[in-house]
């Protein structure tokens, strides 16, 4: 039982770790603003919070599955995903920040089956909080492939090998933690931006007008963020 | 720009009709309100001008990293040869330190790269001049025969020994490079014990 507890600490503070090493910052600012622009009621801010922390969960989760059922070595997966992600990243970063700026407008309809939910989406495309969870996971840098390629994995294969632990928590549970808590810094920050935002509102008694700023903001930052990447990692200019 | 349009009170989403441009992008445009048009002619022209440019920027991006990819397959047959001779010509057993990086640096790694080739120059001062300990600094993502030889998952150090026929026959990976690369003692200690333990 403590080693349970000791082996969840451990995967939480590495989660937390992967979060807030100075190399993911960039991706992890554009993550906070996208989270945040959807901030005309507190149920959208949080069910984006949700989906872009479930893509980053079921990302790792599944990088850490494909290794465990051996179908690929865990330092050839991340060589992979280092010298290809980020150079795809740049591209998507600058088309996400259009979009937000409506110079490139997408009809999208998202079915959802509850009424309420399909609001919610139109007030900014929250699906795609799920999908930036997703990318923003495997675009890894040096400090965040270190700990989850040469950290986290090597102890979830060793542990379940030890089999002390039921196999289901090892190979299933501790991604999804790891994964959780690697989204907890950006989430808590997107909150709490929110939350000033709503007194600011408050005092001076004008709801929403802050969203269309938030929206405008997150797409200068994605495109200024994409740009970053495009020059560093497809030119190689910075 | 946006917020502009909506000073004439209508809802955004009500005032904008879809003009699909040359690059198949499709702008907004306004419509429909009694918004004065010389501002919006030129939020018109202004996000056409900011569209264009980046699409153009993205067409440049893309087809120059598709450009470089192939280009790289090229040269690394060459340089996997190029490996194989540059082994073979040591006439003594060496102990190389690799300090492994990626082509994009970051700050810790090229922390660990300076703090790695000063415990060396301080603690095997004679054994880097006689040639016995090399210290070498190389992009695995531009050699990848290397990085799957050391089984590489990120930058990272490598200490390793090769006989006199070029012959790799033992190396660590330090990986607790990262865990100690704030704390400069044990640092200097962990890469010390390392190459000391690989010494002739």
């Amino acid at each position: 039982m403590i080693s349970l507890i000791n082996i969840i600490i451990v995967v939480i503070s590495m989660g937390i770790l992967t979060a807030i090493s100075p190399c993911p910052l960039a991706t992890n600012i554009a993550a906070i603003s996208y989270i945040s622009q959807n901030n005309s009621s507190h149920k959208t801010t949080l069910l984006a919070s949700i989906l872009y922390s479930t893509g980053r969960t079921l990302t790792y989760l599944l990088l850490s599955l494909i290794i465990t059922f051996g179908m690929l070595k865990s330092a050839t997966l991340s060589r992979f995903l280092q010298e290809h992600m980020n150079e795809f990243l740049g591209p998507v970063l600058i088309f996400i920040g259009l979009v937000l700026l409506k110079l490139i407008q997408l009809n999208l309809q998202l079915k959802f089956k509850g009424h309420k939910l399909q609001e919610y989406a139109k007030n900014g495309n929250i699906a795609a909080a799920f999908l930036i969870g997703v990318i923003f996971t495997l675009s890894f840098c040096p400090v965040s492939a270190t700990i989850f390629f040469g950290g986290l994995i090597p102890m979830i294969l060793k542990e379940v090998q030890a089999a002390e632990n039921p196999q289901f928590f090892t190979q299933y549970l501790l991604p999804v933690i790891y994964g959780i808590s690697s989204s907890l810094p950006v989430i808590l920050f997107a909150l709490l931006i929110v939350f000033v935002t709503k007194k600011v509102d408050k005092f001076f008694d004008k709801v929403v007008a802050f969203e269309k700023y938030f929206r405008m903001i997150s797409g200068i930052i994605f495109i200024m963020v994409g740009l970053y990447y495009c020059l560093n990692y497809n030119l190689e200019l910075l | 720009m946006i917020d502009k349009k909506n000073q004439c009170g209508c809802k955004a989403e009500e005032q904008k009709s879809t003009n699909v441009d040359s690059c198949g992008c499709s702008t907004p445009t306004p419509s429909g309100c009694g918004c004065s048009s010389a501002t919006t002619k030129t939020n018109n022209s202004t996000s056409k001008f900011i569209s264009l440019i980046l699409a153009l920027f993205l067409t440049f991006v893309i087809s120059y990293s598709l450009g470089k990819k192939s280009a790289k397959n090229k040269l690394a047959q060459n340089k996997a040869n190029f490996t194989a001779i540059e082994n073979k010509i040591k006439q003594q057993p060496q102990t190389i330190v690799y300090y492994f990086h990626a082509t994009k640096r970051c700050m810790s790694c090229n922390l660990i790269e300076k703090t790695t080739k000063e415990v060396l120059e301080e603690k095997f001062t004679t054994q880097l001049k006689n040639g016995e300990i090399v210290f070498k600094s190389i992009n695995f993502q531009k050699k990848p025969e290397l990085a799957k030889q050391f089984e590489l998952v990120s930058s990272v150090v490598v200490v390793s020994q090769y006989d006199k026929n070029g012959k790799l026959t033992k190396f660590d990976r330090l990986d607790d490079v990262w865990k100690l690369k704030s704390d400069s003692k044990k640092f200097t200690k962990y890469i010390t014990a390392h190459v000391k333990s690989y010494c002739f």
